[in-house]
């Protein structure tokens, strides 16, 4: 469910970039027909992104219509990964905690194993 | 007495490596860690103040020095008129330089590392995330908390539309934990006693011992926050996921292994978690490398006026001869 929640939401910004703005019916019609679920999936989906400030929520007429509270540029841009990279580790670790620090390519393959086990695990409860 | 205290300071600083710290309180381990940090700090001021204020008072020094240049290199001594004893004198105060400068550097990386996270702030900030984060670029999963003087949470797009609400939550509190715990203070004091510690081999390693305990403690807090620790795990998961496309200058080899450690912990807690008596004698443990650590750093004004009283004597009796 996570996973599926996840894929939605990234396909929901998507839409949405296409669309510059939209109803939840107009972005439901343009998600890939795998990811178009009932009406209030979307809708939910939507408002979670809106109160997570991706969204920006407005009125049009009686319609509530959502718009991308950032471009894809903004979304895809690696700004923040060549700042942190280029700063010197230390320092860099003492003035920002990040959820995970440096890792190397096993770890991340074993992190990724682990992840997929977690997902199962997740989902069967 | 000086063997003594020699031997407790090796052993205070062996002892980390053996104790089983992985399964001891976040901040236990943490305080061992960061007291094993400052005894391999104070370890080499105390090297460099024996070569500046009693190496030279040694029989050592001046059989060192008359080796160096009227044996070695009699030519140079002879005709270009060198001292080999002011030169020896010169060379012992190589030790305290190095130590300054190595003091100011890492203390300039440490500012300019605070500066450039504090304009990053200001500058890619695109927006208020939930719970008081900042959103920033990046299809990656980042959760961070940036800064030293006003820290924020940060929070990357791509992590917004990657977490479920629990994963999402969980990491926030982590990170949230980071400051409320003030893990800065704790790592801004660790790298400047790194300034220090780190001509002792080791200390790259005990500097990512420590790390690792204060991720561990932001974790324990932020489970404690009603959290499921799986909806933890599966963040960190996820963020080392995305990072397998990050830019290469991140994949470094501090803190090899950790964030598989930590997901263990989080996936299986009680198969880690130690008795009541190796608790406490943990505990125990940390209370007496803080009270040594503490004694030692005490010791250095007196150490260095001895050091400097002796030196004294030794100039009165030669001008005595």
């Amino acid at each position: 469910m996570a996973q599926i929640q996840g894929d939605l939401q990234a396909q929901i910004m998507s839409a949405l970039w296409r669309l510059d703005s939209g109803t939840v019916e107009q972005v439901r019609a343009a998600l890939p027909s795998r990811y178009r679920g009932a009406y209030t999936t979307v809708q939910t989906v939507l408002n979670r992104l809106a109160e997570r400030g991706l969204l920006k929520r407005g009125k049009a007429g009686n319609a509530i219509v959502y718009t991308p509270g950032l471009s894809e540029a903004e979304y895809v841009s690696r700004s923040i990964e060549r700042t942190l990279a280029s700063a010197s580790s230390d320092a860099r670790q003492a003035a920002i905690a990040q959820l995970i620090s440096d890792l190397d390519g096993d770890e991340i393959s074993e992190l990724r194993r682990r992840g997929s086990e977690l997902e199962r695990r997740r989902r069967r409860s | 007495m000086t063997e003594i205290l020699t031997s407790a300071l090796i052993l205070a600083l062996v002892l980390p490596h053996l104790l089983p710290l992985s399964t001891a309180s976040p901040s236990v381990a943490a305080t061992i860690w960061l007291s094993t940090l400052a005894l391999r700090a104070l370890t080499v001021l105390f090297l460099a103040l024996y070569f500046v204020l009693f190496f030279p008072n040694t029989e050592a020094f001046s059989a060192i020095t008359h080796w160096c240049w009227h044996t070695v290199l009699p030519l140079v001594t002879t005709h270009m008129g060198l001292d080999g004893h002011r030169i020896g004198d010169a060379a012992i105060i190589v030790p305290p330089f190095v130590l300054a400068f190595s003091a100011v550097s890492v203390g300039v990386g440490v500012f300019r590392a605070a500066r450039a996270v504090h304009g990053m702030l200001v500058r890619s900030s695109l927006g208020q995330g939930p719970r008081d984060s900042l959103i920033v670029g990046g299809a990656g999963v980042l959760l961070a908390a940036a800064g030293i003087t006003r820290p924020r949470v940060l929070v990357s797009a791509g992590a917004l539309t990657a977490l479920d609400d629990d994963e999402l939550a969980a990491g926030l509190d982590h990170e949230r934990a980071h400051i409320v715990r003030r893990h800065r203070f704790v790592l801004v004091f660790a790298e400047m006693m790194r300034a220090f510690a780190r001509f002792l081999p080791g200390t790259g390693s005990t500097l990512g011992e420590l790390r690792f305990h204060l991720e561990r403690d932001a974790d324990r807090w932020a489970v404690a926050q009603s959290h499921d620790p799986h909806a933890l795990a599966s963040a960190i998961c996820k963020a080392a996921t995305t990072r397998g496309s990050a830019v290469p200058g991140l994949a470094l080899l501090s803190g090899h292994g950790h964030a598989t450690r930590r997901v263990d912990e989080l996936i299986e807690p009680n198969s880690r978690r130690p008795g009541r008596v190796a608790r406490r004698s943990l505990a125990l443990a940390a209370a007496v490398m803080v009270c040594f650590t503490l004694a030692i750093a005490v010791s250095v004004p007196a150490v260095a006026l001895a050091g400097i009283q002796q030196g004294q004597l030794e100039q009165q009796r030669h001008c005595q001869d």
